[in-house]
Order: C-alpha cells, then sequence, then structure tokens
C-alpha cells in the first residue's frame, strides 16, 4: 500500500528533517509511526498524504508515486484515496455532521450521496446525530464523525495523527478500537502516527523513527 | 454540500458580521443607484416636456427662470411681453410655428394657461373625454388636475390669482371643463388649458364700449412663446436678434437645461461621492471580515485541503462568501434605491414638480451590482491569494 525508498525532506533550505531509506506496508496491513517527539512523525503522515513533497527519494501509495501527479491531481488523489484523521478530530464547525461528510464527497469531486454518508455514520453508531452541529455532539461522537469522514470515500489508506494523544485510557482504547475495527470492514491499511505506548499493545506493526539525523548538511552537500 | 453551499454556511454562522457588510454595501450601492435613478427620471422627463421646442421667448430677466415657468411651469413667469410684439416676431421668416402662452392664475395650485390648441398637438396630447375649447371660458384640464380635483366635463370653476392656492379669486369667471386629456407624461398632466382670450377675459372683465375695448386690445399681452424653427440656421441668428433688437428675452431650452444640471450636478455628485465613500468602506470591512476568517479558519482550511480540496477551491470558497455578500448588497442597494426614490417622487408629487416614476427597474440599473462586486472581489482578492498559499502542513502541526 505505501512504498518508500531512500526519503529526505527538509523545509526550504533548512536542515534535514527525516531521512527513511526505507518502508513497505502491505495492502490491508497496520502500522504505528513512533519515535521521540520533533523526529518527524508529523512530516512523514504528511509526504504520506501528499500533503508535503519529498525532498528527494520516493514514495508511492498504492502504486502511485505522489511526486509525479500534478498539484490538481494529488489533492484529488488525497480526496478519493486517503483518508484522514487529525489529532482533534477537527470537525467544520458551520456543517452538521452529515454535511461533514457529504462535503468530503464533494470535495473529493465525487457525486454526493446521502445515504452512503449516512450508512457511514451508522457504521460508527451516530446515525441519529447526523443533523447535529459539531458544538452539539460530545467529544467521543466527534472523533466517531471524524472517522466516518475520514471512511466515506472509502479510501484504501487511512492516516491518523495522534488520535490519541489527549485522551484517557478508557476513551483511548475505543477511539483505537473504532478505527481498527472500521479499517478492517472496509478494507482499509492503517497507519497511526504517535508517541503513546498505550497503543503498542493493540497494533503490532512499528515504525520507529530516529531523532533528527545528525550530519545531514554534509550529505546535502554530497548530494550536491 | 458544495462551494457555494459550503461559503453560504460560513455566512449564516456568522449573522451579525453578514449583515453589516449586506447593510453596507447596500447603502453604498443605494446611495449611487438613487442619485442615478433619479438624474435619470429628472432628465427624461424634462426632455420630454422641453421636446420640439427650440425657443422660449418671454419677458427680460433670468433665461433659466423663463424656460422653468415656460415649459416646465415650476417657476413663475419673468413678466409679460405685448401681443403686438409677439405677432411681430411670428413672421419672421425662420420660424415655422409660435405657441403663445398666457400664464396669469392657477386652480388649486395647477397653472391656468392660455394657449392655442398647437400646445397640446406639441405634446401629442389626446382626449380621454371631451373635446377641445371652441370659446372662451371652456376650459381643458390635463390628466393629473382631472384627477386631483375630480372635475370632468361639464364641471365648473374659477381660477385664483398667481399659484397660491387661496389667492385673490376671480369670481365672476367661471370656467366651464369642456375636454379631459389622457395622461401623456408631459407637463401637460399638470395644467388647465384654455384659449388665450379665456384670460385676457377673466382680466379685463366684460367690456362693452368699443373705444374702451379698442385701447385695451391694443395693450395687450402673453406671456411666453414657444418657438419651433422654420430652419436649424434659426438657431445661430434668431436668439441674438431676439435678445439685442427687441424688449423680449430669448432661451434655448437645450442650452439652460443644460446650464441647470450643471448647477444641480454639483449636488449629484456630492452624494454619488458619498456613496462611493460608503462603497469603499464596505470593501474595507469586508476585507477585514474575510482576513479574521482567514486566521479564525485556518485549521477548517486545512482540513478542507486534507480531504483533497486544491487550493484554488479553498481560493473559491472565500471569493464566493464575497459574492454572495456582494449580490445580497447589491439587491438590497438596488430596492433602496428604488425606496428612496420614491420617497423623493412622493414629495415632489405634493410640490406638484418633476413627475418620478420610482418603481420602474431598468436593465440598465444591474450595472450598479458591478460596484459591488468589484468591492466584494478586491477585498476578497487577498485573503483569497493568502488562503489558497497557506502552509497546510505547517497549520496541521502547530495544533497537532
Amino acid at each position: 500500500m505505501i512504498r518508500i525508498e531512500q526519503l529526505r525532506f527538509r523545509y526550504n533550505g533548512g536542515e534535514e528533517v527525516l531521512r527513511l531509506d526505507e518502508f513497505v506496508l502491505e495492502p490491508e496491513g497496520n502500522t504505528l509511526v513512533v519515535g521521540p517527539s520533533g523526529c518527524g512523525k508529523t512530516t512523514l503522515l504528511h509526504l504520506i498524504a501528499g500533503l508535503l513533497l519529498p525532498s528527494s527519494g520516493s514514495i508511492a501509495v498504492d502504486g502511485q508515486e505522489l511526486a509525479a501527479l500534478s498539484e490538481r491531481a494529488r489533492d484529488r488523489f488525497r480526496g478519493r484515496h486517503i483518508g484522514i484523521v487529525l489529532q482533534q478530530f477537527h470537525l467544520l464547525p458551520t456543517l452538521t455532521a452529515v454535511q461533514n461528510l457529504l462535503v468530503a464527497q464533494s470535495i473529493a469531486g465525487l457525486p454526493v450521496d446521502r445515504a452512503g454518508a449516512e450508512g457511514m455514520l451508522d457504521a460508527l453508531g451516530v446515525r441519529e446525530r447526523a443533523d447535529a452541529y459539531p458544538h452539539q455532539l460530545s467529544v467521543g461522537q466527534q472523533q466517531r464523525v471524524a472517522i466516518a469522514r475520514a471512511l466515506v470515500n472509502h479510501p484504501k489508506l487511512l492516516l491518523a495523527d495522534e488520535p490519541t494523544s489527549n485522551l484517557d485510557d478508557e476513551s483511548c482504547a475505543s477511539v483505537a478500537d473504532l478505527l481498527l475495527s472500521a479499517t478492517q470492514r472496509h478494507a482499509v491499511s492503517l497507519v497511526i502516527a504517535t508517541h503513546d505506548t498505550r497503543l503498542k499493545s493493540k497494533i503490532p506493526g512499528q515504525l520507529t523513527l530516529p531523532r533528527r539525523p545528525a550530519g545531514s548538511a554534509a550529505s546535502v552537500e554530497k548530494r550536491a | 454540500m458544495n462551494l457555494l453551499q459550503l461559503a453560504w454556511s460560513y455566512l449564516r454562522a456568522r449573522p451579525l458580521g453578514t449583515l453589516l457588510n449586506v447593510v453596507l454595501l447596500a447603502l453604498g450601492v443605494g446611495t449611487i443607484g438613487f442619485v442615478l435613478i433619479v438624474n435619470g427620471q429628472i432628465g427624461e422627463s424634462l426632455t420630454r416636456d422641453a421636446q420640439g421646442i427650440d425657443l422660449v421667448v418671454g419677458a427680460k430677466g433670468s433665461p433659466i427662470q423663463l424656460m422653468l415657468a415656460g415649459i416646465f411651469h415650476l417657476d413663475v413667469p419673468t413678466g409679460n411681453i405685448p401681443l403686438k410684439a409677439a405677432q411681430e416676431l411670428a413672421k419672421d421668416p425662420l420660424i415655422r410655428r409660435v405657441i403663445p402662452l398666457s400664464i396669469a392664475d392657477s386652480f388649486r395650485g395647477f397653472w391656468i394657461v392660455g394657449t392655442s390648441p398647437d400646445y397640446i398637438d406639441l405634446y401629442h396630447g389626446a382626449f380621454a373625454s371631451g373635446h377641445v375649447w371652441s370659446d372662451r371660458m371652456q376650459a381643458v384640464l390635463g390628466a393629473t388636475v382631472a384627477a386631483h380635483t375630480g372635475l370632468g366635463v361639464g364641471g365648473q370653476f374659477v381660477g385664483s390669482h398667481g399659484l397660491a392656492e387661496g389667492g385673490p379669486v376671480h369670481g365672476d369667471s367661471i370656467y366651464t371643463v369642456v375636454g379631459v386629456l389622457k395622461p401623456t407624461g408631459t407637463v401637460l398632466d399638470r395644467l388647465v388649458l384654455a384659449n388665450t382670450e379665456s384670460v385676457w377675459f377673466v382680466h379685463e372683465g366684460n367690456v362693452t364700449d368699443p373705444e374702451e375695448q379698442k385701447v385695451i386690445a391694443a395693450e395687450r399681452q402673453v406671456t411666453v412663446l414657444l418657438v419651433q424653427y422654420a430652419t436649424p440656421l434659426a438657431a445661430v441668428s434668431l436668439p441674438r436678434k431676439i435678445n439685442t433688437q427687441t424688449n423680449m428675452q430669448a432661451a434655448s431650452p437645450a442650452y439652460e437645461t443644460a446650464r441647470l444640471f450643471r448647477m444641480i450636478g454639483v449636488g449629484a455628485d456630492v452624494i454619488r461621492a458619498f456613496g462611493g465613500v460608503v462603497l469603499a468602506t464596505a470593501a474595507l470591512s469586508l476585507f477585514i471580515a474575510l482576513y479574521h476568517a482567514l486566521n479564525e479558519r485556518a485549521y477548517d482550511i486545512a482540513v478542507l485541503r486534507t480531504l483533497g480540496a486544491h487550493p484554488a477551491s479553498i481560493a473559491q470558497m472565500l471569493m464566493l462568501e464575497a459574492l454572495i455578500l456582494a449580490v445580497l448588497g447589491g439587491v438590497a442597494g438596488l430596492v433602496l434605491a428604488h425606496a428612496l426614490a420614491s420617497v423623493l417622487s412622493w414629495w415632489m408629487a405634493r410640490q406638484e414638480s418633476v413627475p418620478i416614476d420610482a418603481w420602474t427597474f431598468s436593465p440598465e440599473e444591474l450595472w450598479l451590482l458591478v460596484p459591488s462586486l468589484l468591492a466584494a472581489l478586491l477585498a476578497a482578492l487577498l485573503p483569497s491569494w493568502r488562503a489558497a498559499h497557506a502552509n497546510i502542513s505547517a497549520t496541521l502541526a502547530r495544533r497537532g
């Protein structure tokens, strides 16, 4: 599902913040991306999502080399094939729960399918809250709606960025279970970037990123 | 749930800010539109009234006053001119037709004009009922006069001297209505017409002594002559000739109307400029709102990008928000402009002044939406650009 080779990333002219020589995730596989704070977990997630482009090396998602796509095509690819769950489970505050799902369909260029959206809310147990606005939902309900939104376009890959870091043990377990059961049911690969050790028991596959690579300046010069 | 609905959801989420921007845009468009409508209506009305009249001749005085009194009947006349001089002038080969007007009295605030049937033809007047006068003291009423006074054919009335109601009444000279005109949209609607002899008769009384009749006849006067040229060349020499060689004054309606409009125009420009300032304020307010929204919604925008939204779509969403406001504000402004015009129209109707048709919408008015749309586009330009170029990864990482 994901194939990464000789990945290097640095911000414009800055020092290298991420280095990953090889990583492969099989279809329907799950993995945690772990490592100390500042090691580039979120950056890696954004690179896989095509929100950032590698400085060098390659990332292919579902066989598609992201850097080879135009910006517009990459946005579309992300909309259709990659679901993203953010730490805050951020829902668009001016839209109802179901509208948050419909907007995801519309933005991805897919037909707006209310029945499909309600079905996805149902799968996550929040169908009866479809017409509620985010501020009317409990935190748990917001998480479920956000996960439903990430899955509504039936992506092949779900990326979650620190989904449990602010949660107590009980909520952490329930979110992890939700993510796992939802991705398993829909045959979706799952990548969770986290420093939350509580998740390690749930997901055996792990990619550990080292601390910021030292001596990166030298490697840059070598390449030049 | 497309971009338009998304943009609308954000506008709906902050109703007060949305209302403020719509109101500001509406005030700007409304003010400019009001000037445009009123200017246009008055201009059209004055042009209709002055149609076919090449020259106004009357007693010496202010040429604008002569024109206002002689054509538009909005002012008191500058005085009278001797009938003999008028008849002399009518013989001039440069002149095709002369319509005499004798203006002295009024009926319930409407001028009574002694004239010839030519005057009705000049404005293509047609009879709703009755016919033109065949003898003195027979009156034809304009449509507005008939509607306001309730008089019809066979009705009788007396004139009062001057325009003010309750002035000295010519109680012994009774007019009988013999005809009522259909509305023409011209000054004719607001006049009471009779033959010139009627006006003389009212002021001379019934003189029977032949010697006295002769003396009076020699001193007869008219107020204004409406002149049509026989040839365009007359415009070159005739006004100068009248102004220098006679005791009369000649004024060109086209020239004097233009002069009048230049004078009023300063006021119109001031109002228009005010409208422009309001519109600029609206643009600024809109800009601040959108710019603010940009910071407030940075994370929302980032989320939209993670859902696959292209930067151009994000820019489009902010543009759409501005455009929705522009259209709402522009349409509200058009309605406001017409509402203001109708207030003015009501006030001017009470003054028996130029009629304004406040609720006629012309397609050209849609151009008034242009400044509103321009203001919105201008205001949205920078915020949209910034939204499209925001560093999504950084925004997401900051909260994460």
